[in-house]
């Protein structure tokens, strides 16, 4: 099923070809799809060795606790959001349709919209009938106020109130009239004149009359005031009378009127009882104010449509008795819960919005400007949403937090929140809220939620952590070629070759850093298969094979690898110092790894280091500039301890050392230099020159040992590329940790030339190891005398130290003061 | 094209500002399709300035309330009246095309109809109704008289005015005086919102006869006033 030589490779042995990169060897005839049984993502992609995720999934799909919320963690292009889709539309499949929501007005307190649950499917017919309802009133109420029943009960009314009116004032007039008095309206109001004559009586022939005639016109002017003093105040109690009158008329049609109408959407929809209150509640304000629908006539707006046909319930004074529908479903029995995606989940977005509108300079809003959100339309259901959207969208993650806590939906937009909005606005009733949230993310969020935000773990109570990569195994070989396959018909892209296939392996190995495990990133596989299939189809072939897989991923290289260039041109024209023949004391080249966006590349630095007597210290450069990070320091600080302990044990280290990565001019991180710059130490200790054919990349520990370091492939490949340039020698080559070996996927050029012996790999255990390699000269054995081999490098290495620890001592002595008569020193030079 | 309307005079009286915003009112509808010349009187009538000299005088406002009236507190009021009058004529013309003068004037408004007749003007008679009129615009006119003319406006004001137009025709036989006292009393119930009469009716009543029965504003119409005049 797939090849790598059994050989055991050994240290400080040039690795054989056959280590450097793992192949595979896949059975002529792949396997029939599904073989293996597992899951398949939407689009009928295979997610292998993902069985813990999924599981992680369905727990939190099916399982009906609250705050079983789920946090889908791994990296992207791994296929989570498939996953998580694919099987939670497969669960909702199997759930009731959730009930459908609508907003209505609340006649007590307007600013305060109701919100009713009904049945799947029934908004609409709510919404339907409310709608007939209105428009047949606009019809039918106009009707029965012109209706000649009404109209004659009407005329009835005014007139027994006219006629009340008219023949006081007329009896007033005539009283007035036969008393010789008239009635005049002046400035300061009405006055009762006396006449003779039937012309106005002049104040002398008033004075002219004997006093009792005087006293009897008195008395009769009064007695008319007081009469119409009454009158005119019996005015508005009788105008009230009568609009009462009216009004109870108006009413009693109204109701007539507005009963039949009502008594469909009655019959359809009181047995929901949340509706009862609401329908008793339209029923009266339609009779109080049935008026509305006599002053709003459809006049010149009817247009070239009759009457009947104009949509009465459109109208802004009818807007009152519509309905808002939040969520609508068909009916039920027919789609199961929703699963619904939030792309940009705002606040708005989120828990929904009440818009305003300007009239006049006004802003007013009601509740039929209130929309719906992601968390209604996924209620009852399932909502699935990327976590970094979620938190970079201000008060979005408080307000679902909140949501999920208080099991309802509140509608609060930003605007109030930061106290900004001072208009008029409303507090809907909240609706209840059931729902499972499946948020998507990396691991670095769900670490980070769970250190700092307190409710996080209360409420996501399930994490589905997807695998990066699976080990190999036969069945995950034949997963993973199955994979491509299904990755090339689901985009309709030319077959893949069992080659394509074998090649796809070798890169799903490079992208895992593992020559033990395959890469699950599936979105970067597509893409190379995308990319090739574009070559195959230039190329007119009929399939994708390894060499137009190995051209797609050269074509991605070579597009991202412009820095790349840049760095080993300037190490061409030596403009960065790189050597990669000859030899030099205190002086190694170190391998480093860069990355741009997704592209990695490996470079060689000149790493030196000098030395001197000094109190046992070893100054990182770096560090003392801050361009060395806490990890490049440690290493630092092992490679000092490990000097410490290994040399000249019974003197105190007297050593001053200085190391520092030539060239460096932006900050330096990590540990997997340590090897080399503990070489670069030795050698200048023992003066040995070091070869400068050679890289090395590894750290170290106190003990001396090599471990393991990451981004080897790319390491060897920016050497190798520096010396391909150069020319291949035979001698150059990179000492890596043995424990990298099964890190190892290099590409073929590199391959290539370990096969032709021009290039080297050797894997090395030990600090001893490689010094050897890297001066010729053995790393010394401690004898049983205590001392190194002579002229070991270790050996070497000792005795200068226990040269600088004498003349240390020797310096110390000739500046130690003179002990004076009271016992206190002099310092003497 | 505002020079295309034509041109009509009316006359305007009423005896206190309550009753000559209404006829203002009206004025302000007719301005609309009219080009109008109006002549504005506030006419302060013997008989209020007598009965307002008697010891026992009393006026009653719209509302019931009865005040203690004399000499002075009468003529005091006549004065604030004509200011209001002034200023709701000034913001007539402001907004309408017409051209006013304003007087105080002693007399009936029989004086008031006559000046009319003598400027070949329409008259109106303000009247301040206590309560909403019952029907729409009620025209009298002679039994066998040609209303064709005049007509046209009384159809401008019932369309401003939203309201109907009904037309009693009386019989213009001076020597049946029952005619008129029928009359009177047809109007005293019938609470019209405006009284259009032509001057023929006015000859066999008096002004202050109508507008006791009718209790409404009064426009008296003469054959003359919708001819055409340059001003």
């Amino acid at each position: 099923m797939f090849t790598k030589t059994d050989k055991i490779p050994k240290s400080s042995e040039p690795l054989a070809a056959s280590h450097l990169c793992r192949q595979f060897s896949l059975p002529q005839k792949p396997k029939s799809k599904g073989a293996h049984g597992e899951d398949k993502g939407s689009g009928g992609l295979k997610l292998i060795g993902q069985e813990r995720a999924l599981q992680a999934i369905r727990f939190a799909a099916q399982t009906p606790h609250s705050n079983f919320n789920l946090f889908v963690t791994g990296q992207q292009g791994f296929g989570r959001h498939r996953a998580v889709l694919d099987i939670l539309t497969k669960e909702a499949l199997g759930k009731p349709a959730p009930q459908d929501w609508v907003y209505v007005h609340n006649f007590t307190n307007p600013h305060k919209p109701v919100a009713i649950s009904l049945p799947s499917g029934m908004a609409i017919r709510f919404k339907d009938a409310m709608q007939t309802l209105i428009d047949d009133l606009a019809n039918e109420i106009p009707a029965l106020f012109e209706a000649d029943a009404y109209q004659s009960k009407r005329r009835a009314l005014e007139q027994e109130f006219g006629e009340q009116h008219e023949k006081a004032f007329e009896q007033l007039m005539s009283d007035a009239h036969d008393k010789n008095l008239a009635l005049l309206r002046t400035p300061m109001g009405f006055m009762v004149a006396a006449t003779i004559n039937d012309q106005p009586m002049k104040p002398e022939d008033f004075e002219a009359l004997p006093k009792k005639q005087q006293a009897l016109i008195d008395k009769n002017i009064r007695e008319t005031q007081d009469l119409l003093e009454v009158l005119l105040k019996q005015i508005p109690k009788r105008e009230k009378t009568h609009r009462h009158s009216i009004e109870n008329l108006n009413s009693t049609v109204a109701n007539e009127g507005v009963e039949n109408a009502i008594k469909e959407v009655n019959g359809e929809f009181r047995q929901i009882e949340k509706l009862k209150q609401y329908l008793d509640d339209v029923k009266a304000d339609l009779i109080e104010n049935a008026e509305q629908f006599l002053t709003s006539g459809p006049g010149a707006h009817a247009g070239a449509f009759p009457v009947a046909t104009t949509k009465h319930y459109s109208r802004p004074e009818y807007q009152r008795y519509s309905v808002n529908i939040m969520v609508s479903n068909p009916p039920q029995g027919h789609s199961g819960a929703p699963v619904v995606t939030e792309n940009l989940p705002t606040l708005a977005n989120l828990v929904g919005r009440i818009e305003h509108m300007s009239e006049m300079g006004a802003i007013f809003t009601d509740f039929t400007m209130i929309h719906p959100g992601a968390l209604h339309r996924a209620n009852s259901g399932y909502l699935v949403l990327d976590v970094l959207q979620i938190l970079s969208e201000p008060f979005a993650w408080d307000a679902l937090k909140r949501c999920l806590k208080t099991k309802q939906i509140s509608i609060v937009s930003a605007q109030e929140r930061l106290s900004l909005f001072s208009t008029t606005s409303l507090e809907p009733d909240p609706i209840p809220l059931d729902i499972r949230v499946a948020l998507v993310g990396e691991r670095i969020h769900y670490y980070l939620l769970s250190m700092y935000d307190p409710d996080f773990l209360k409420l996501f109570k399930i994490q589905a952590d997807f695998n990066d990569e699976v080990p190999i195994t036969p069945a995950n070989i034949a997963d993973f070629a199955e994979m491509g396959q299904l990755i090339a018909q689901k985009d309709k892209l030319l077959p893949l070759n069992k080659s394509a296939c074998e090649r796809l392996l070798i890169e799903a190995t490079r992208m895992a850093e593992d020559a033990e495990r395959l890469s699950l990133n599936a979105g970067k596989l597509s893409d190379i298969i995308r990319e090739a299939n574009h070559l195959a189809k230039i190329a007119k072939a009929s399939s994708i094979d390894a060499s137009t897989i190995e051209e797609a991923i050269e074509n991605a290289e070579y597009r991202s690898s412009r820095q790349r260039e840049l760095t080993q041109e300037a190490i061409e024209r030596n403009i960065l110092l790189v050597e990669t023949s000859g030899s030099a004391i205190g002086q190694i080249n170190a391998l480093s790894v860069h990355q741009i966006g997704e592209f990695r590349f490996g470079r060689p630095s000149r790493v030196t280091a000098r030395v001197r007597a000094g109190k046992g210290e070893v100054v990182d450069i770096e560090r003392e500039v801050e361009l060395g990070g806490p990890l490049h320091s440690k290493g630092v600080m092992i490679l000092s301890a490990y000097l410490s302990s290994q040399y000249a044990l019974d003197v105190p280290l007297s050593l001053w050392a200085s190391i520092v990565f030539e060239q460096s001019y932006g900050g330096v991180d990590g540990d997997s230099a340590s090897a080399a710059e503990l070489f670069s130490v030795l050698s200048a200790l023992s003066e040995c020159p070091i070869n400068q054919s050679f890289a090395v990349t590894g750290s170290v520990n106190q003990l001396g040992e090599i471990q393991t370091i990451g981004g080897v492939n790319e390491k060897i490949e920016g050497f190798f590329d520096i010396c391909d340039h150069r020319g291949l020698t035979g001698q150059q080559g990179v000492l890596i940790p043995y424990s990298n070996i099964k890190h190892l996927a290099l590409r073929p050029r590199v391959v290539k030339a370990a096969k032709a012996k021009k290039f080297k790999i050797i894997p090395i255990k030990t600090i001893n190891e490689g010094i050897s390699l890297l001066t010729g000269n053995t790393a010394g054995k401690r004898l049983e005398t205590g001392s190194y081999s002579k002229n070991s490098i270790n050996d070497l290495v000792e005795k200068k130290l226990i040269s600088f620890a004498d003349r240390i001592r020797s310096y110390s002595r000739a500046v130690e003061p003179v002990p004076s008569a009271n016992g206190s020193k002099n310092g003497k030079r | 094209m505002e020079n295309d309307k034509p041109l009509v005079k009316i006359v305007l009286g009423a005896t206190c500002f309550a009753d000559a915003k209404v006829a203002i009112d009206i004025v302000e509808k007719l301005a609309r399709t009219l080009e109008l010349k109006l002549r504005a009187y506030l006419l302060k009538e013997d008989a209020a300035l007598y009965a307002s000299a008697l010891p026992f005088a009393r006026a009653i406002s719209p509302s019931g309330t009865s005040l203690e009236v004399s000499d002075i507190k009468m003529q005091q009021a006549y004065f604030a009246d004509i200011g209001f009058y002034e200023r709701a004529l000034k913001s007539l013309a402001e907004q309408s095309k017409v051209s006013w003068t304003l007087e105080e004037r002693k007399g009936n408004l029989d004086g008031i109809m006559e000046a009319a007749t003598s400027h070949e003007a329409i008259a109106l008679f303000g009247f301040n109704q206590l309560q909403k009129p019952r029907n729409g615009i009620v025209v009298l006119a002679g039994e066998d008289q040609d209303i064709s003319n005049f007509k046209s406006l009384a159809g401008t004001l019932s369309s401003e005015m939203n309201t109907s137009i009904e037309v009693l025709r009386v019989e213009t036989n001076e020597n049946n005086a029952s005619n008129m006292i029928d009359l009177l009393h047809k109007l005293q119930t019938k609470s019209p919102a405006l009284l259009i009469a032509t001057s023929e009716i006015i000859r066999m009543t008096s002004i202050n006869a109508l507008l006791d029965a009718s209790r409404c504003p009064l426009i008296v119409y003469n054959q003359f006033e919708f001819a055409a005049d340059s001003g």
